[in-house]
């Protein structure tokens, strides 16, 4: 490790920052060209932070006494960047694999593959180095989740900066389901997809049950029966009660339809994640009507590169791999919510290029910033908080010199939480990336 | 739509559009209705994706599209019961009961297999569970609507379902598990059945107790057990996985002990052996026409089986279980002319109205008569002969396969693809690979 | 060429047991017209004459064949028959040897004279195939048996038939780290070509050391057992289903010299001129098969047949040779054969020609045309008399003759189906 980042990090972790010793707390911003993704664009403009908060925007804000400077001259303001079903920090399968019992489950009863307590916050510890990576990428947010099992645990939003876990934005943001489980004869029940949701049907029910019972038990025990503890319901019935959004799997139209119909019973906020087949006829507009928001993957269906030249491609597969980067703009066009991830994302640049794909495709900017900043923030239930250039909102923002989606395009500096975060050079920057990869 | 439609409708024509908007008239055909008229010379008149009349001499609206079917023969949508095609999933085989999982949850309507069926003059299957274990999920009837959505292909108000097996599948050898012999499987069912009452029961004491107004806690809802509770109630079909005249005896003594009816014994391929009993009981039997020898409970199989149990009063069928098979069903129903002596009336039934019996949809389809669906056939040549093919498959009235649409369908796909990738082929050589 | 004679003159043969004549059939002799009103005398196994009103022999059965059909007996030119009983039973197979050389095989060592699938295959008039052990690269010598006899050596007309050889595929698998990229996959291929390749050179090798006696030389039955074919002195079966397998099996049996016959071809289509201008016969599998892929169309299969004649390629259907995605049922579908063919001619095989397909096709392309498949004198009376067209399915055959000897239709499943018929 180079000396100039062993010092960095001794410096952080002796808690003061490898900045100049008093670290500002005022920022404005002027001269800008702003997007709050809220409300229209300001072509020049004032964006104020103070203590980790927007104070203001607008075209002619107030600059404080007390704030740093910064001239925006030929420069661009957007909210911070969102990751909105990110693997970053998370622990892989060996340290953490999906809960099982010590013999095969023989049925839903053994709850398998379930830790729906487990929360993405309490597991996530990323190097600071990666979360510089992702940061530098324009990228102030990522959503995390427990990934192993059917039911892994919940999302959690996170800010990028020094502390993601403490500074946590939403600890319990969302609970995840997933139907393509690790299977064999060792783990039992379910050993198939629809095993996986008959298992998810069965204990949406119980948790319902669950609820009912306690209130009725509780109100008066005597005569009745008690019910039995069950700690993986406990969660399930705070999502529902909370209207927290509930993540199901779907990326192909068949996929999809499936998650509209499967979700209708389990959840009034149901979230489909994957969705590269919303482009296809009347998908978006179902989605829509089924008050569906969805998480679009990023990772555009490829040949493999290795693949046998003669080998044949059906027609559907190369349908589905042309047309892919256009579902979102199906999706926005139908007024459908949606956030982005890259499920094969290594670094920000993977997701921006997928990203770009799409605006190639047809997806607007403005679509495509409201899908990094706002989109996500209104999924995650945070859109009161985070998302837009608003007053009161947390100060995550992403400058640029250029176009965000131009393909070289890198950010000029990054805000989390009212906190300026300087790029490095070119070619540190570069020799970040080729690391990362 | 997952295929490429526009091109179709573009190639196709009036003739599409105008069915669409009005009726059919297919003249001049030999028509094997497989209902009482028998087999007539004669023309079929559709409108609105039903049959309106059959017979020699019909009269149609000045703006019906007619079809010459001069030297062709009609027969009714062949109705396949036993198929897994167009599933994402068969079987959840690691527990002994998984009737809470059901195919209508995992149907895949864009499954290539579809198409081939249709070109193969089958209309209807039913997709069952597989015979992993002894009472395994619920299955799904469907029509092959190729094009349409998972859920558009669902037979509307078609009984529900359930898969049983017994046999070799289901005790596998070598399973860590119960059960491992054919007295265990039995049991199997005595005991869910046991479960099912009681949960039954459970219910009714609930819903007595908040009736007369005491305080109660509803019970859990059970996914598994309440499909068994349909069964009881009869509101649910079960078509039981079989083999060995033993092992079908013990099912359906169990079934009269339960109070429900086995509506079809799958495979059945000794049922030759107890087809008094399986006649008495009331089940029918969907079979192979002449697979054996390959596991075996498989060792006994003739292809006299659906000839010998007709005789002797079964309601019997012939399904392909598979996605090859189910591509010359007519094919498979003339071998009971040749083993077994059935006439031709006899044999076309066995994949037409008597499987439709059997999935309780005859009212709606089975047999060309009115009022029924337009779900039909035009081969040319008879349907039973090896030397038969389909030229078009109608299904509810409307053209799903046809040779020449097809033909045009290949043309259009093979210039798609050349398209497709041209337009995905790496775009120059400035992109290099990262290190 | 109409070879047909017509015996105005009694040649009086002694009279034995095994003289046989069918007096008054439909003869579809296969080499020309059929014979209306034809009778067929046979003597030793043999054909001796066919033609209309032969006299009958002193002591000769007479079969009387008035209102039926004549036909030569059906050929299955590719068959795991009789060393299979029942699939899911690993015990009841001779099919897969370990190891992937194994050219001194001789399938006919394990088949088994009373399988059941013996009597229940020759019911539908199949009298003669060729049977054949698979797996590994080369899996052993097919052999020709006919469907009747006491042990299996009276059954097998030819031990030591052709070879069987697997063309190695390039199969890229992503889950398998050697062969997860379309280059190593093809490096693998490549080393599985070269090791077919040193296997024939030490099989020249060992056959020039034999013919000198070399000294301190040893006898090696796999050497030995390869050496003709490494020679190109006998034809060798090539199992290979894709265009691209299809032409690099014939460039490699052209640069080894070798002869060759394709087995499989669900691509033949594609290479249909190469294979016609190199003379390359085909044994096709069944029709009843899956396509190959998502695309292919669903009659490909049924019309590749038809392709391959109009294009001038020799080719027999077999009821086993690896035949599109996969094959239909799930267990030897021998008995199927006639239908197997069949299944081409609506889709533009000749009827004639699917016919021929399973009885002189077969027979030709395995050496064997001056003995079987068609009804001529000279040839094996291998036979069936039916009440129709063999290739329909309500055709009954009634009556069986193998090598001149009437053999009956019984079987297991005729049994059990008059036995249950008694039932009360």
């Amino acid at each position: 490790m180079r000396p100039s980042r062993f010092l960095a990090l001794i410096l952080t972790a002796a808690g003061l920052s490898a900045q100049p010793s008093e670290r500002p707390r005022v920022f404005a911003i002027r001269d800008a060209r702003i997007v709050p993704v809220s409300g229209p664009e300001i072509a020049q403009g004032v964006v104020v932070l103070r203590d980790g908060l927007i104070a203001s925007v607008g075209a002619a804000s107030e600059i404080p006494a007390d704030a740093w400077i910064i001239e925006g001259e030929g420069l661009s303001v957007y909210p911070g960047f969102i990751d909105s079903l990110s693997t970053l920090g998370m622990p892989d399968e060996k340290k953490f694999p999906p809960v099982y019992g010590k013999r095969p489950a023989s049925g839903p009863d053994d709850r398998p593959a379930t830790s729906t307590w487990a929360l993405g916050v309490d597991h996530f510890a990323a190097e600071n180095e990666a979360v510089e990576t992702w940061r530098n990428g324009g990228f102030t947010s990522v959503a995390v989740a427990p990934r192993q099992g059917i039911l892994p645990g919940q999302v959690s939003l996170l800010n990028l900066d020094q502390r993601p876990v403490a500074g946590a934005v939403q600890a319990k943001a969302g609970l995840l389901i997933q139907l393509n489980a690790e299977r064999s004869r060792e783990t039992g029940f379910p050993s198939s997809l629809f095993g996986a949701m008959s298992y998810v049907d069965q204990i949406f029910l119980d948790a319902r049950q669950a609820q009912q019972a306690k209130a009725i038990y509780e109100e008066s025990p005597a005569g009745l029966e008690r019910p039995e503890y069950d700690r993986t319901l406990t969660p399930i019935v705070e999502v529902l009660a909370n209207n927290s959004p509930v993540l199901y799997p779907g990326n192909t139209e068949i996929e999809l339809r499936r998650a509209l119909d499967r979700t209708a019973a389990l959840s009034k906020r149901p979230v489909v994640y994957g969705a590269q087949q919303a482009y296809r006829d009347g998908v978006a507009k179902d989605l829509a009507e089924g008050a569906m928001q969805a998480l679009v993957n990023l990772s555009w269906p490829e040949a493999p590169k290795d693949a046998d030249p003669d080998a044949q491609v059906s027609a559907r597969v190369l349908r589905f791999r042309s047309r892919a980067p256009t579902s979102p703009k199906a999706l926005s066009e139908a007024s459908v919510t949606f956030g982005v991830y890259g499920s094969d994302a290594k670094s920000p640049k993977d997701l921006m290029d997928g990203l770009r794909k799409a605006i190639e495709a047809g997806l607007s900017a403005e679509a495509a910033v409201e899908a990094l900043t706002l989109g996500p923030a209104r999924i995650y239930g945070v859109a009161d908080r985070l998302g837009s250039l608003e007053a009161g909102k947390i100060a995550n923002l992403v400058v640029y010199r250029d176009d965000p989606f131009a393909e070289k395009s890198r950010p000029v500096m990054v805000f989390v939480d009212g906190q300026k975060f300087d790029m490095p050079a070119e070619s540190e920057a570069k020799e970040k990336e080729d690391d990362a990869e | 739509m997952p295929n490429s439609r526009p091109t179709l409708l573009l190639v196709l024509g009036l003739a599409l559009a105008a069915s669409a908007a009005a009726s059919t008239l297919i003249e001049g055909a030999v028509i094997l209705t497989a209902g009482p008229q028998g087999t007539i010379q004669g023309s079929i008149l559709i409108d609105e994706g039903k049959i309106v009349a059959v017979g020699p001499n019909l009269d149609a609206p000045d703006d019906a599209t007619r079809i010459d079917a001069r030297g062709k023969f009609i027969s009714p949508g062949i109705i396949d019961c036993h198929s897994h095609i167009a599933a994402d999933a068969i079987n959840e085989g690691s527990v002994p009961v998984s009737s809470m999982v059901s195919i209508e949850h995992v149907i895949d309507p864009e499954d290539g297999a579809i198409y081939r069926a249709l070109a193969g003059g089958v209309t209807t299957a039913n997709i069952l569970h597989g015979s992993a274990n002894p009472i395994g999920g619920q299955c799904a009837v469907v029509k092959l609507r190729w094009g349409k959505s998972a859920r558009e292909m669902l037979f509307e108000g078609a009984m529900p379902g359930i898969k049983f097996a017994l046999g070799e599948n289901t005790k596998r050898a070598g399973k860590t598990f119960h059960p491992a012999t054919r007295q265990g499987v039995n049991e199997v069912f005595r005991q869910a059945f046991l479960e099912a009452r009681e949960y039954q029961t459970r219910w009714e004491t609930y819903r007595s107790d908040k009736a007369a107004g005491k305080r109660a806690i509803p019970p859990r809802r059970d996914l598994k057990l309440e499909p068994l509770v349909e069964i009881l109630e009869g509101k649910r079909l079960v078509h039981a996985h079989s083999y060995r005249a033993d092992e079908i005896l013990a099912l359906i003594r169990l079934a009269d002990e339960m109070g429900f009816k086995i509506r079809t014994l799958q495979h059945v391929l000794e049922g030759y052996k107890v087809a008094q009993e399986i006649a008495a009981h009331g089940a029918g039997a969907s079979t192979f026409s002449d697979w054996w020898a390959y596991k075996v409970e498989a060792f006994d199989a003739i292809p006299y089986n659906a000839a010998i149990m007709t005789r002797a009063g079964v309601l019997v069928s012939i399904n392909s279980d598979s996605a090859e098979e189910i591509r010359h069903l007519n094919q498979e129903a003339a071998k009971s002319i040749k083993w077994g002596g059935l006439t031709e009336e006899e044999a076309l039934a066995l994949v037409t109205i008597n499987p439709a019996k059997q999935l309780m949809i005859d009212d709606r389809v089975g047999s060309l008569e009115p009022g029924k669906d337009a779900d039909l056939v035009i081969w040319d040549g008879p349907p039973l002969s090896v030397y038969a093919k389909v030229l078009t498959t109608y299904l509810d009235g409307e053209v799903y396969f046809d040779r020449e649409q097809d033909a045009e369908r290949r043309t259009a796909l093979a210039e798609e693809r050349k398209k497709l990738t041209a337009s995905l082929a790496p775009k120059g050589k400035d992109e290099e690979q990262k290190p | 060429m109409n070879r047909l004679v017509i015996l105005a003159l009694l040649i009086v043969p002694v009279s034995t047991a095994q003289t046989l004549l069918i007096r008054g059939a439909t003869v579809h002799t296969l080499a020309g017209d059929p014979v209306e009103g034809g009778d067929v005398l046979i003597q030793d196994g043999v054909i001796q004459g066919v033609g209309s009103r032969l006299r009958a022999p002193r002591g000769a059965t007479v079969v009387d064949a008035r209102g039926k059909h004549l036909y030569p007996g059906l050929f299955d030119a590719y068959t795991p028959l009789g060393l299979n009983e029942i699939s899911a039973v690993g015990v009841t197979s001779d099919q897969v040897e370990k190891g992937d050389f194994n050219p001194h095989l001789k399938a006919a060592v394990a088949v088994n004279p009373d399988s059941e699938h013996i009597a229940v295959t020759r019911s539908n008039g199949v009298t003669h195939a060729l049977t054949t052990m698979s797996g590994g690269v080369i899996s052993g010598r097919a052999s020709v048996i006919q469907l009747g006899g006491w042990t299996s050596e009276e059954m097998t007309i030819q031990p030591g038939g052709p070879l069987v050889l697997h063309w190695p595929r390039i199969r890229v698998r992503s889950d398998d780290k050697k062969r997860d990229t379309f280059a190593k996959a093809k490096k693998l291929y490549e080393q599985e070509v070269a090791e077919i390749s040193n296997w024939l050179e030490a099989a020249r090798h060992y056959a020039l050391a034999e013919a000198k006696a070399a000294p301190g030389f040893r006898p090696d039955p796999k050497l030995s057992a390869l050496a003709p074919a490494a020679a190109g002195e006998e034809p060798v079966l090539f199992v290979a289903a894709r265009e691209r397998a299809i032409r690099n099996a014939v460039a490699f049996a052209e640069q080894q010299g070798m002869q060759m016959i394709l087995v499989g071809g669900a691509e033949a289509w594609k290479a249909r001129e190469m294979l016609a201008e190199k003379k390359i016969p085909v044994i096709l599998g069944p029709t009843q098969a899956l396509p190959l892929d998502e695309d292919t169309p669903y009659d490909r299969i049924f019309t590749q047949p038809g392709e391959l004649q109009a294009a001038g390629v020799q080719f027999a259907i077999s009821s086993s040779a690896p035949s599109g995605a996969r094959a239909g049922a799930p267990y030897p579908k021998s008995r199927s054969l006639p239908y197997e063919a069949a299944g081409a001619v609506p889709f533009g095989l000749d009827r004639d020609e699917a016919l021929k397909a399973i009885t002189v096709y077969p027979a030709q392309i395995l050496g064997l045309g001056d003995k079987l498949g068609t009804i001529e004198e000279g040839k094996i009376a291998n036979l069936m008399l039916t009440d129709g067209d063999p290739l329909e399915i309500s055709t009954q055959v009634e009556r069986l003759f193998i090598d001149g000897k009437e053999v009956s239709t019984d079987n297991k499943h005729q049994e059990l189906y008059e036995r249950y018929s008694q039932r009360p």
